[in-house]
């Protein structure tokens, strides 16, 4: 059983070197990128198979290696369910993107290379259980970010990206450091999940939180760090880029949920009012804002920071009875933000020469209209996923801490679900202009067979999150 | 058992969504209706067993205990879901039989699944299951109206309310740290928050009802075809805020805010109703004004009788939907004329169809007499007498301008004559029903009856037809531009003001300007420090003496 933990660390290098030796300009590269995804999503529900559906989300599997034995370095890998399962979104999501790509951008095997060194990285993250390989995957993860935005997002300048690079850059350096106090003073090379446990002295403690909270918090896109996050989200043209781009901060909330003790000690104790008030500055603010913009795509970021701060405030909640409603919610949540990129995308590649505005748009394309209308209703929350049901637990747990807080975070829901209605409604209303749109295309049937299994693997998830778990 | 009748009907709604031939559609939902009228004659047989049973399975888990999916049938429950069953029969025996819809089998399986959805609202006894069929009976309705443009509104407003009960439930979820209804009692002994969760909560039912101020989404749906608004406003979100406020009731009303609300929101309501009905020149108007006149009304009986459900409210809901049956037969007399100006210029409405709805009309006034009878009593009699006084003049302000004004038109639809007739069947049968329950002895029945008669014929308020000519008044009758002003634009408004603010001016070009600028200046600095010998001792000692110090504060003491 500890191989599979390997065997699914070391696949996308495995797959990155064939990529390498596949010919330019043809479809090898694309065609092996999907073969290591799928083959990664088997061997997750290997492990799933071998773990159950326990929702205790205790490590299940752990394995220690030897690393650099000058030092007596080891590394240390383990999963349980609730890694596994936001795992599992994390590759749908990029097979969703990868989908999405376009015709030419298939072809390029630059960009398959890049993208299977991303997920060789977020998997080293999620299976990561010491704070030495912790923090080497947190970091390593940047490089191919920076490539992805870099190299294959824009049409326009990549100042933005540089800045976000930086901005994230700095975050990797509090990370460090925090890490440096924790194995130079503490036991050195720890797990995890004893992170919690250490007594630290409460001026380095408050050092070591305050640092790993904002090298996490850095990229979860809370106020004033939003501003990066949107500007590398907004106006990107591939959507395999901006699926990327919005893992970043699902690493940044994943690591608060491994750091973040139970029992919060008096040092952290100081940061949690802090958390909680920019956290629902941020989602009003960004909500706001998301209403105003006429962008689809920048809807979807107002929404994803929207759903990213509620997340954020229930993982400091303290409880751990809400883990596995969390991940069931990111599940989704990953699996309804690629697609509906995706979808986005592709209808401004449909309606090239209308200044952006689709309004209408929808009305001549009935297959699509339905899709996206589908994954609409459920990334507001309707009863079609697991997604509704998890995030009423979660807000039922936010209300029963603090009403104040409840109330702010469905507001702000409320606004970025009307927002995407709103905009929804504008792409199906016919104008009743000239009809600009006569010449466009509808879902071919093999997009629409493709999209239909997303949707069925996500009304299945209504029934029981974890249906695929035999 | 409620179980084996929501079964059936969702399973004879799958069955209606079949592709099939025009001629076969119509063939089948003939059958269809006399399928689900078997079905609601074997539910019948149930109401009268009034043992009560329980269909339960545990449907998932939650921290807070399992999420139960529950089908409690029992007597209550039962007369609850009475008067959707009801409705919704007539509604699909209609669509068999009248010229309704194109596909009539898909609209009777959106009709089937949306009673089926309000039934497992009705027994739930879970949170979950209550939200989730909430959430698909608003769905239903968006795909039952089909018109987009008049949907928007509507959508918007039952969505913000859904989000509200959703609030309201996970607050008490919260408290509770249980998802089963009946805790809610428990929740009402903490009493924290209660007031906040009875405004909350009242608030979204308002809105889904579309009673005064909250009535934007129901009105945007007068570009909807009438049969189709008349099954939204009766089957749907109104039905689900009937059942909701029917669940909450118990709870909100131990909050002072409760009645005080709800009664001020009724009888603006009914005011408000009054006008709109005769201000609206638009037969959908007049509808929707009229619903809002009865659901006003509805709500302050309910709240009368203590929020108990019994068989008089299911015959006032009978009533009121023959009452907007009536409206939708002048209609199709009128040659589908939706405009009341041109209706009044020619008089189309003659002969023993077009006759059909005063009758309707006469019968159904005598009926919600008695009605309203049976529930008068000492504290509601100014309520009930004004509401008398006020829907009578609407409706007998109607009737008159329908039958005796202007000229008699020679080009009479008469072609369909009988299929309206059949229409009228169905609710004819249920009034022959109701009028041999009726106290015929009553001289509130036949002094109402009467009044409305003589009304029709006199008319108090003729004048009030000139009001259609005015277009700034029939274009206030819309009150769509509330929801785009008060609503979509100041949130609009705020969110551009904040991203310029906030985003754009203290972000980007205080912070980020002040931070390169002092980067640069900074490097200046060091270069200008580095380009003579003394620079370089100098900032060589001012480094050193740096890292002593930190060594001095921090060094060694942990």
């Amino acid at each position: 059983m500890p191989d599979l933990l390997m065997i699914m660390f070391l696949l996308p290098l495995i797959g990155c070197l064939f990529a390498m030796l596949a010919p330019k300009n043809t479809g090898n590269a694309f065609n092996v990128a999907i073969f290591t995804m799928s083959a990664e999503l088997l061997m997750i529900l290997l492990l799933f198979s071998k773990i159950g559906d326990d929702e205790t989300a205790t490590r299940h599997i752990m394995q220690t290696y030897d690393w650099i034995n000058v030092l007596n370095l080891k590394i240390s890998f383990g999963i349980n369910s609730f890694s596994l399962i936001i795992l599992l979104g994390v590759y749908l999501a990029l097979i969703i993107g990868l989908a999405g790509l376009a015709e030419q951008m298939r072809k390029n095997k630059s960009l398959m290379l890049v993208m299977l060194y991303f997920v060789w990285t977020m998997t080293g993250f999620f299976i990561a259980d010491d704070i030495v390989s912790f923090y080497i995957f947190y970091a390593a993860m940047l490089l191919p970010m920076f490539m992805l935005s870099g190299l294959f997002g824009y049409d326009r300048n990549t100042l933005p990206v540089s800045r976000f690079f930086m901005y994230n850059f700095c975050g990797v350096f509090c990370l460090l450091a925090a890490m440096a106090f924790l194995y130079r003073f503490y036991h050195g090379n720890i797990l995890l999940e004893n992170i919690a446990f250490i007594d630290m002295n409460k001026r380095i403690g408050i050092a070591v939180w305050l640092m790993s909270c904002f090298a996490f918090i850095s990229r979860i896109p809370v106020w004033p760090f939003h501003y990066w996050f949107s500007s590398v989200n907004y106006g990107v043209k591939n959507p395999l880029v901006y699926i990327v781009g919005n893992m970043l901060p699902l690493t940044g909330l994943y690591a608060m949920i491994r750091f973040w003790p139970l029992c919060v000690p008096e040092s952290v104790e100081l940061l949690v009012p802090f958390i909680e008030i920019l956290s629902i500055l941020t989602m009003i603010f960004i909500a706001l804002i998301g209403f105003a913009n006429k962008e689809f795509l920048y809807k979807l970021f107002s929404y994803n920071t929207v759903y990213y701060m509620l997340f954020l405030l229930a993982v400091i909640l303290p409880t751990d009875t809400l883990k596995m409603n969390i991940a069931y919610s990111l599940f989704i949540f990953m699996i309804v933000g690629a697609s509906l990129v995706v979808l986005d995308i592709k209808m401004e590649e449909k309606n090239v020469g209308n200044n952006g505005n689709y309004h209408g748009m929808l009305a001549y394309m009935p297959k699509f209209a339905k899709v996206l209308s589908f994954f609409v209703l459920i990334a507001i929350g309707l009863p079609i996923s697991s997604f509704f049901w998890s995030n009423f637990v979660l807000i039922s747990a936010l209300f029963a801490q603090n009403v104040v807080i409840g109330t702010f975070v469905v507001l702000a829901i409320c606004l970025v679900a009307t927002s995407l209605i709103n905009e929804l409604y504008d792409m199906h209303i016919q104008s009743s202009s000239v009809n600009q749109y006569s010449g466009v295309t509808d879902l071919s049937n093999t997009e629409v067979m493709f999209w239909m299994s997303v949707i069925s693997l996500l009304l299945l998830s209504f029934f029981d999150p974890m249906w695929f778990v035999f | 058992m409620i179980a084996y009748t929501a079964l059936l009907l969702f399973i004879i709604g799958i069955f209606c969504l079949m592709r099939v031939g025009v001629k076969t559609d119509k063939i089948l939902s003939v059958g269809v209706f006399f399928s689900v009228s078997a079905v609601f004659l074997d539910f019948l047989s149930g109401l009268q067993r009034q043992s009560a049973q329980v269909f339960s399975f545990v449907w998932n888990s939650a921290p807070s205990g399992d999420i139960k999916f529950d089908i409690v049938s029992n007597y209550y429950n039962y007369e609850l879901i009475l008067p959707f069953f009801l409705l919704t029969l007539i509604t699909i025996g209609n669509n068999a039989f009248v010229r309704y819809e194109e596909r009539k089998n898909v609209y009777n399986a959106l009709l089937l699944f949306n009673v089926t959805a309000l039934m497992m609202m009705v027994t739930s006894n879970n949170f979950v299951q209550l939200l989730s069929m909430l959430f698909i009976v608003d769905i239903l309705a968006a795909f039952v109206g089909k018109k987009i443009r008049a949907l928007k509104e509507y959508s918007i407003a039952n969505m913000v309310a859904d989000m509200m009960i959703f609030m309201v439930l996970a607050v008490i979820n919260g408290r509770v740290d249980s998802l089963d209804m009946r805790e809610i009692l428990n929740y009402k002994s903490t009493g924290r928050y209660l007031n906040f969760i009875t405004v909350i909560g009242l608030t979204a039912v308002l809105i889904k009802f579309g009673i005064f101020i909250f009535q934007f989404g129901i009105i945007s749906l007068r570009r909807l075809r009438l049969h189709r608004l008349q099954s939204i406003m009766f089957l749907f979100s109104p039905a689900a805020a009937l059942v909701l406020l029917l669940k909450f009731s118990a709870l909100w009303s131990a909050s002072p805010y409760f009645n005080i609300y709800l009664n001020a929101a009724c009888i603006f309501t009914l005011l408000w109703g009054m006008l709109g009905l005769v201000i609206s020149s638009s037969l959908r108007g007049k509808m929707i004004y009229m619903q809002m006149m009865f659901w006003g009304v509805f709500i302050e009986l309910l709240r009368f009788s203590g929020f108990v459900w019994n068989s008089s409210f299911t015959a006032l809901m009978m009533c009121f939907y023959l009452f907007s049956s009536s409206i939708y037969l002048i209609y199709v007399c009128a040659n589908r004329e939706d405009s009341f100006f041109q209706i009044t210029k020619s008089r189309f409405c003659s002969g023993l169809c077009a006759f059909l709805p005063l009758l309707i009309q006469t019968v159904t006034v005598a009926i919600t007499a008695d009605l309203l009878e049976k529930i008068y009593n000492n504290s509601n009699r100014y309520y009930i007498w004004s509401f008398a006084v006020l829907f009578v003049l609407g409706l007998s302000n109607m009737a008159h301008q329908t039958y005796f004004n202007g000229e008699q038109n020679t080009k009479q639809h008469r072609t369909e004559s009988h299929k309206y007739f059949v229409y009228a069947l169905l609710p004819l049968v249920m009034m022959i029903y109701m009028i041999c329950n009726i106290n015929i002895q009553s001289a509130v029945v036949w002094g109402f009856t009467a009044s409305f008669l003589a009304l029709t014929y006199v008319n108090p308020l003729t004048e009030t037809s000139r009001l259609y000519e005015v277009k700034y008044l029939q274009k206030m009758a819309s009150e769509s531009v509330a929801y785009g002003t008060a609503f979509n634009n100041i949130l609009q408004y705020v969110g551009r003001l904040l991203w310029l603010l906030i985003d754009w001016k203290l972000l980007e070009k205080f912070i980020i300007g002040t931070t390169i600028v002092m980067l640069q200046r900074l490097i200046r600095i060091f270069r200008s420090i580095h380009s003579v010998f003394v620079g370089r001792i100098l900032f060589a000692v001012i480094a050193i003496a740096g890292i002593l110090l930190f060594a001095e504060f921090t060094g060694g003491k942990n």
